[in-house]
C-alpha cells in the first residue's frame, strides 16, 4: 500500500514539473498557432544559470528561482524576436525551423561556455522526507514543489481565461489579422506570451532541479520532446489538455519505472503518444482545426 | 588552403545526407512532415546488416531487403499518418523514430545497444551510384502523374481530392517509397561504418534530414539536395577552420559550429521561409531551356474546338432526392429535391444561409449524405468518398478560390485531366485557352479573377457530367462577368449540366435555363427565370433584392 502510495506521489510530482513545462508549449501554441522547438533548451539554459548563480554567489533557494524564472521569461522573448517575427505569424513551418536554429545556438552556446559532462548541482542538499500525510511519506520541497505547480497552473488558466490580456491572447489565437483593427497591439501580446511560456519553462526547470538535485548542458533535447509529446496527447492549444496529459504521463511513467520496464522508459511517453493519436486524432481535449 | 572533399567520411556522408533529404522530399511533396525518417533509415540499416553478417547475403540484395524492411515498417506508419494532419502527424512520426530505437536496443536477435558488427564494407562508389539512380527516379517520380497529385495534396489535400485525387492512396504511396529510398541509405551506411549501433539513428538524425529539405526547399527536386549539400559541407568546412591557419579565435570546432548554424538557420527562414531554392528560382535558373522545350511543344498545344461530350437525352443528370443535413443541433438541408438534365444550367438561388453551398458540398461528397439519395445518370453516389465521385462525373469549384498554387496553369489543368478516366476527353489546349492564362505561370502568381478561371477549367477538364460551381463570380468585375457567362454557356454547350451557385443574380437569371430557389433548407420555387422572377413566395422570401439589382 505505501509502496502504491509513493509510486502515485513520484508519478505526482513528476506530472506536475511535466505539466508546467508542456504548459508552456501550449500558451504558445494555443494563442500564436506556432511551434516552439526552443523550450527544451531554454528550460535547460534557465536552470543552468540559475544553479551556476546561487554556486557562485550562494543565493537563496527562493532567489535561485526567480533568476530561472527571469532568464526563461528572457528566452522566451527572444524566440518572439529573433526567431517568430522576422519570419512571421503566417508560416508556421519556417517559425518552427527558425526556433530550431534558436535551440541550437542556446545549447551549443552553454556547452561551449560549460562543456558537456558538466551537470551542475544544486548548492545545498536536498532535505531527506520528513512529513507524513496519509499514506504519503515526503520532504518539505516536495510539498513545496506540488503546490507551487498547483498555483501556477490554476493561475496561469484564470489569466488566460479572465483577465484583459488573457482575452486578447484568445482573440489573437482567435482571428490575428483582426486584433490590429481593433487597436490591440499584437507585439506586445506575442511578447506576454512568450515570456510567460518562458517563465513557466524556467519555473519548470528550477522545480526539476530541487527533485534531482542538478541541471545539465544536454538536459534540454529530450525532456524539450517530451514536453511537446504531452502537448500533443493532451490536444494542441488546450490548457486543460496539456496538465491532464503532463500529470497522467508522471504518472504512468512512475508506474512503469515502479515495474520495472528497462531501456523502454524512455519510450513511454511516445508509446503513450501514438495509443491517444490512434484513438484520438486530436488529443484528449483538442478540437479538429 | 585544405580540400575538404579529399576527405572520404566527408564525401561519403555529404552523398549519405543527400540521399535522406531525397527519402523526406518523397514523403514531404504531399505535405506530411515526416520525423520518423531516422526509424526507417535505422530499420533499412539493420535489415541490410542481419542479412549481410548472418546470411552473407551480396550488395544488392542487401540494399534491396533493407527497403523492402523499411517499406514494410512504414505501411502502418502511413496507415496511422493517414488519420492526423499537421503538428499531430509531425509528432506520431516522430514517435516512430523513438520507438523504433528503444525496440532495436531491446532486440537481442540484433545485438541490443551493442548493435552489429562485421559488415561487407562499401564506400563512396557504391553510394554515388545508388544516389544517382535515387535521383534519376526520383525525377521521373515526381514529373509522372504520380508526382503532379503528389505536389497537388501539398498544396491543398481538400482540394485535390474534389480533382479526383485520391489522397489516401497517394500519401499512403509517399511514406512508403520515402521509407524505401531512407532504408536503402540506411544500409549503405552500416556496410560504411561496417557497424550500426540503435544511438547512431536517434531524434536528432530525423531533425536533421528534416532541416535538409525545409532549409533546401521543397518545391523541387534541386531543393533537398542542395540543402544537404550546404549543410554538411557548412558543417564541415567550420570544423576545419583551423586547418586554414586561421588565428584560434576562429576556431568553429564543435560546439560553436553548430550555434552558428543555428543561427543561419535562423537567417535563411527571415529571408527564404520556403526554403533557399523555391520553384519559381528553380524555373527562372532554367528558363532558357524551357523556351526551347516549349516551342518544340507549341504545335501540341494548338486548341482544337472540343467535340460535345454529352448530348441532351431524357434522361437526368443529376438526381438529388429528398436531400437532408444537420450541422448538430443547426438544419442547414431540410428536404431538397430537383434533378438536371445534361447540356443544361440550373442555378440554385437562395439568401445567405439557406443551405447552397452545403448542398454542393454534399453532392460532391465532402459532406456525408446523412439522408436522401444521389443519383449521377444511373449510378448512386452513396456514400463514396469525393475523388471517386469526381472520376465519376461530378466536379467542383470551392466558393473561396482553391488552385494548387505551387502547379503551373498547365499541370493544375492535366490533373483534372487525370480524372476523366474513360470519358471522352477535352483538348488540352482548349482547356488552357479557358483559363486564360499562360501555362508555364505557377498559379500561385495569378490574380484572384484568373485563379478562378484556372480552377474552372481544372474543374471542366475531368469531363463532368455535372459541374458544380460556389460563387464563381464573386470578386469579378462586369467585364469579366460576361466572359464567365461566355464560359458557362460553352460549357453547357458541351453537354455539362452546369449547377450554378452565385450572389450575383443577373447572372443566375441571365444564364441559367432553370432556377431552384433554397430557403431555409427548403426549395421553395423552381422553375424558368421569368417565373421564378414573378414568383409571389420567391420575392418575400429572397427576391426583394433582385428588384434592386436588376
Amino acid at each position: 500500500m505505501t509502496e502504491l502510495a509513493q509510486t502515485l506521489l513520484n508519478g505526482l510530482l513528476l506530472g506536475a514539473n511535466y505539466a508546467l513545462l508542456a504548459l508552456s508549449y501550449t500558451l504558445v501554441f494555443g494563442v500564436l498557432r506556432l511551434l516552439t522547438l526552443a523550450h527544451g533548451q531554454i528550460f535547460m539554459a534557465a536552470g543552468l544559470v540559475a544553479l551556476v548563480a546561487a554556486d557562485r554567489q550562494g543565493l537563496p533557494l527562493i532567489v535561485t528561482g526567480l533568476v530561472a524564472i527571469v532568464v526563461g521569461a528572457s528566452l522566451g522573448v527572444a524566440t518572439d524576436l529573433f526567431a517568430f517575427r522576422p519570419v512571421g505569424l503566417g508560416r508556421p513551418i519556417a517559425a518552427a525551423v527558425a526556433t530550431i536554429g534558436f535551440a541550437l545556438v542556446i545549447e551549443n552556446t552553454a556547452l561551449q561556455l560549460r562543456g558537456s559532462s558538466t551537470a551542475v548541482a544544486l548548492r545545498e542538499p536536498l532535505p531527506a522526507p520528513d512529513l507524513v500525510l496519509g499514506p504519503f511519506l515526503l520532504s518539505t520541497v516536495q510539498l513545496f514543489i506540488l503546490a507551487i505547480a498547483a498555483v501556477v497552473m490554476v493561475a496561469t488558466n484564470a489569466f488566460v481565461d479572465r483577465s484583459r490580456w488573457g482575452m486578447a491572447m484568445r482573440a489573437l489565437a482567435e482571428s490575428p489579422r483582426l486584433l490590429p483593427l481593433l487597436g490591440i497591439p499584437v507585439g506586445r501580446i506575442t511578447v506576454l506570451t512568450l515570456a510567460i511560456s518562458g517563465a513557466l519553462a524556467g519555473l519548470a526547470s528550477f522545480l526539476v532541479a530541487l527533485r534531482n538535485g542538478s541541471v545539465s548542458p544536454l538536459a534540454g533535447t529530450d525532456i524539450g520532446l517530451v514536453g511537446l509529446a504531452i502537448m500533443t496527447i493532451g490536444g494542441l492549444g488546450s490548457l486543460p489538455g496539456a496538465m491532464v496529459a503532463g500529470i497522467g504521463l508522471g504518472i504512468v511513467e512512475a508506474f512503469a519505472s515502479s515495474i520495472g520496464v528497462g531501456t523502454f522508459q524512455s519510450a513511454v511517453p511516445w508509446l503513450l503518444l501514438v495509443l491517444i493519436l490512434l484513438v484520438r486524432p486530436h488529443g484528449i481535449l483538442g478540437k479538429p482545426e | 588552403m585544405i580540400d575538404v572533399f579529399q576527405n572520404d567520411a566527408f564525401r561519403f556522408f555529404l552523398l549519405f545526407n543527400m540521399l535522406v533529404a531525397l527519402g523526406m522530399y518523397v514523403v514531404y511533396s504531399t505535405g506530411q512532415l515526416s520525423l520518423g525518417q531516422a526509424g526507417f533509415a535505422a530499420v533499412g540499416a539493420y535489415a541490410g546488416s542481419y542479412v549481410d553478417v548472418k546470411l552473407g547475403w551480396p550488395l544488392v540484395p542487401v540494399l534491396l531487403a533493407a527497403a523492402a524492411a523499411a517499406a514494410l515498417v512504414a505501411i502502418p506508419v502511413a496507415f496511422g499518418a493517414n488519420r492526423v494532419r499537421g503538428l499531430y502527424l509531425v509528432m506520431g512520426t516522430l514517435a516512430v523514430t523513438e520507438v523504433v530505437r528503444v525496440s532495436l536496443s531491446n532486440l537481442d536477435a540484433v545485438g541490443g545497444i551493442q548493435g552489429i558488427h562485421g559488415m561487407e564494407p562499401s564506400g563512396v562508389l557504391e553510394m554515388a551510384v545508388v544516389l544517382a539512380l535515387a535521383i534519376g527516379g526520383v525525377a521521373w517520380l515526381m514529373a509522372s502523374p504520380l508526382g503532379l497529385e503528389m505536389r497537388a495534396i501539398f498544396d491543398d489535400e481538400d482540394a485535390a481530392a474534389a480533382a479526383g485525387v485520391s489522397t489516401r492512396t497517394v500519401k499512403i504511396i509517399a511514406v512508403v517509397a520515402g521509407a524505401a529510398l531512407t532504408g536503402i541509405a540506411g544500409a549503405l551506411f552500416a556496410r560504411y561504418l561496417s557497424f550500426i549501433r540503435p544511438d547512431l539513428f536517434g531524434i536528432g538524425l530525423s531533425f536533421s534530414i528534416a532541416l535538409y529539405v525545409l532549409i533546401g526547399g521543397v518545391h523541387s527536386l534541386a531543393g533537398p539536395l542542395v540543402g544537404a549539400f550546404l549543410i554538411t559541407y557548412l558543417l564541415e568546412v567550420l570544423n576545419r577552420m583551423q586547418q586554414f591557419g586561421l588565428p584560434p579565435v576562429l576556431d568553429f570546432a564543435s560546439p560553436w559550429r553548430f550555434a552558428i548554424y543555428g543561427g543561419l538557420v535562423m537567417a535563411v527562414m527571415a529571408v527564404r521561409p520556403e526554403g533557399l531554392l523555391t520553384r519559381g528560382a528553380v524555373r527562372s535558373l532554367l528558363a532558357p531551356l524551357r523556351r526551347r522545350v516549349r516551342r518544340l511543344r507549341a504545335s501540341a498545344h494548338a486548341a482544337a474546338t472540343p467535340a460535345r461530350l454529352w448530348t441532351a437525352g431524357e434522361g437526368a443528370a443529376l438526381e438529388v432526392v429528398g436531400v437532408g443535413h444537420r450541422f448538430g443541433g443547426l438544419v442547414a438541408l431540410e428536404d431538397v429535391a430537383f434533378t438536371i438534365r445534361p447540356a443544361e444550367i440550373v442555378a440554385l438561388l437562395g439568401a445567405n444561409g439557406a443551405g447552397k453551398t452545403t448542398l454542393i458540398n454534399v453532392v460532391a461528397g465532402r459532406l456525408p449524405l446523412q439522408r436522401g439519395s444521389l443519383r449521377l445518370a444511373r449510378t448512386s453516389l452513396g456514400l463514396l468518398p469525393a475523388h471517386r465521385r469526381t472520376r465519376l462525373g461530378v466536379s467542383r469549384t470551392f466558393q473561396s478560390v482553391r488552385v494548387f498554387g505551387h502547379l503551373t496553369v498547365g499541370e493544375n489543368v492535366r490533373l483534372g485531366l487525370r480524372a476523366a478516366r474513360d470519358r471522352a476527353r477535352l483538348p488540352l489546349g482548349w482547356l488552357i485557352e479557358l483559363t486564360g492564362a499562360p501555362p508555364e505561370a505557377l498559379a500561385r502568381d495569378l490574380t484572384l479573377v484568373s485563379q478562378r478561371r484556372v480552377e474552372i477549367a481544372r474543374a471542366v477538364a475531368s469531363s463532368p457530367l455535372v459541374l458544380l460551381l460556389d460563387e464563381p463570380s464573386a470578386g469579378m468585375n462586369e467585364r469579366e462577368r460576361g466572359e464567365l457567362a461566355q464560359i458557362i454557356r460553352s460549357l453547357r454547350d458541351l453537354g455539362i449540366a452546369v449547377v450554378l451557385v452565385d450572389h450575383n443574380v443577373d447572372l443566375a437569371l441571365g444564364i441559367a435555363d432553370r432556377i431552384v430557389v433554397l430557403d431555409f433548407g427548403l426549395v421553395i420555387a423552381e422553375g424558368v427565370p421569368d417565373a421564378i422572377r414573378r414568383d409571389e413566395r420567391v420575392r418575400a422570401a429572397y427576391l426583394g433584392t433582385m428588384g434592386r439589382s436588376a
